[in-house]
């Protein structure tokens, strides 16, 4: 019973981090340097 | 006593009770992984999607706004709001929206549009102007996805002949691909397009950020951290210079915050001293007319998305400067332009579309220019527009009420 608990809460530990890393990944990729227009 | 990868494997086990030991559990894992992106949309909150202020202070009529988001944000466009009070027009275009008279008198067609017809079909006319500042044909048939999306009452497309089949110059605004990805999706048409534009990134991110709120407003939230992260660094932006004198040229130099700008200032792509129909000429002379380019895909999925939404819609050329248009052979490639858009258009009618093939410099009183592509009076042309789309909303509606108003246009 023990080890089962432990194995959810393990699993739901990593699927959880996994998702702050996604997001945290894709916020820190978007670039916010303003663009400078090339043309017109 | 650990020695091998295996006691560590054993250690893990015990302790993890097995964790991602079967496909189950890595399962498990991948549910709880969708659990926390949704969970993180409500935990994580970002500020409400900023327009763009640069231009919508140049707007002084009311009800026109416009809903084109930063450069980099994938979202592409403000969300629009299927308000029933309004007659709400999608109005898309480059540069060529703008009306850029002297005496800093700037404005835009789609505003004094809206100031000659106030009201059509007995309700307030409000303009939602998409306007993608130096957008390319991709640009403008990704736009005009994303405004059939917001279910307005009319879409008008002011497209520049100079850049409709030019294979040379087909996308400014990568952003705008993951906000249309789902929308060519839906239209198999479009996916050698989205094949040809889109990274799959693009794709995966369209379809995930619908219904994620944390991935689809993470430019907010990138501009809320980067700014709190700019409070603390020791690295300031340059102010630009406030002195009443004109800065001399290495001040200016100074006051540049990228590299970019010095090169376009004193290493031009084209040179602006050449005389505008030779300029004009070489843009035109980019453009590949004789059919299977994919500027031809590009244009014909663009009607063929406007034609097969039953939303009445106004496509047309821009202006083009009579001094240039003066010159034969740039009046023969324009012409050579038009006659391969009224052919690409003849293959997607519909009695909600109108394609205005020609420019409107055939149309309308020549009319003074600003520079190479920029009107600097948009009268005459405010009132043709006027004139032909409330021509067009009587003919698929004779009830509709749409006139000028008196006075309202310059």
């Amino acid at each position: 019973m023990m080890q089962l608990l432990a194995r959810y809460a393990t699993e739901a530990f990593i699927g959880l981090a996994l998702a702050a890393l996604v997001v945290l990944a894709l916020v820190a990729s978007v670039s916010v340097v303003p663009f400078i227009y090339a043309g017109f | 006593m650990i020695r091998t990868v295996k006691d560590v494997t054993a250690v893990l086990d015990r302790r993890a009770g097995g964790a991602g030991r079967s496909p189950l559990s890595l399962l498990r894992v991948g549910v709880w992984l969708v659990v926390g992106l949704f969970v993180a949309g409500f935990v994580v909150h970002a500020p409400r999607a900023p327009g763009s202020p640069q231009y919508q202070a140049h707007i002084k009529v009311p009800n026109v706004r416009d809903v084109t988001l930063d450069h980099n944000d994938p979202r592409g466009f403000m969300h629009v709001d299927q308000d029933p009070r309004y007659f709400r027009i999608a109005w898309i275009g480059a540069s060529t929206l703008q009306n850029i008279a002297k005496h800093k008198h700037y404005t835009f067609v789609p505003a004094d549009f809206r100031a000659a017809v106030p009201e059509i079909g007995g309700k307030p006319v409000r303009v939602d102007m998409y306007f993608v500042s130096g957008g390319r044909i991709q640009d403008m048939y990704n736009t005009v996805l994303a405004a059939i999306h917001g279910k307005p009452n009319l879409i008008v497309v002011d497209d520049n002949p100079l850049y409709a089949f030019n294979t040379l110059a087909l996308q400014s605004w990568p952003s705008l691909n993951e906000a249309s990805a789902p929308y060519e999706l839906a239209r198999p048409g479009s996916w050698p397009l989205l094949a040809s534009f889109a990274t799959p990134e693009d794709i995966a991110l369209g379809l995930a950020d619908r219904r994620l709120p944390a991935l689809r407003e993470r430019w907010s939230l990138a501009k809320q951290i980067n700014d709190k992260l700019d409070n603390i660094s020791p690295l300031k932006q340059p102010t630009q210079p406030t002195a009443t004198t004109k800065p001399s040229a290495l001040q200016q130099i100074q006051a540049e915050s990228e590299a970019l700008d010095f090169w376009l200032t004193y290493r031009p792509i084209d040179n602006p001293h050449d005389p505008v129909a030779k300029r004009q000429l070489a843009l035109l002379h980019e453009s590949q007319i004789d059919g299977g380019s994919v500027t031809d895909r590009i244009v014909a999925q663009l009607l063929g998305a406007l034609a097969e939404s039953r939303i009445p819609s106004y496509f047309y050329f821009s202006d083009v400067d009579p001094q240039a248009l003066s010159n034969p052979e740039v009046n023969n490639a324009l012409a050579g332009i038009e006659n391969h858009m009224r052919q690409v258009a003849e293959r997607h009618r519909a009695p909600t579309l109108t394609v205005q093939w020609q420019s409107l410099a055939r149309l309308v009183p020549p009319v003074p220019f600003n520079d190479i592509v920029h009107i600097a009076d948009d009268g005459p042309i405010v009132a043709y527009l006027a004139r032909t789309i409330c021509a067009q909303l009587a003919r698929l509606n004779p009830t509709t009420t749409c006139s000028p108003s008196a006075g309202g246009s310059q």
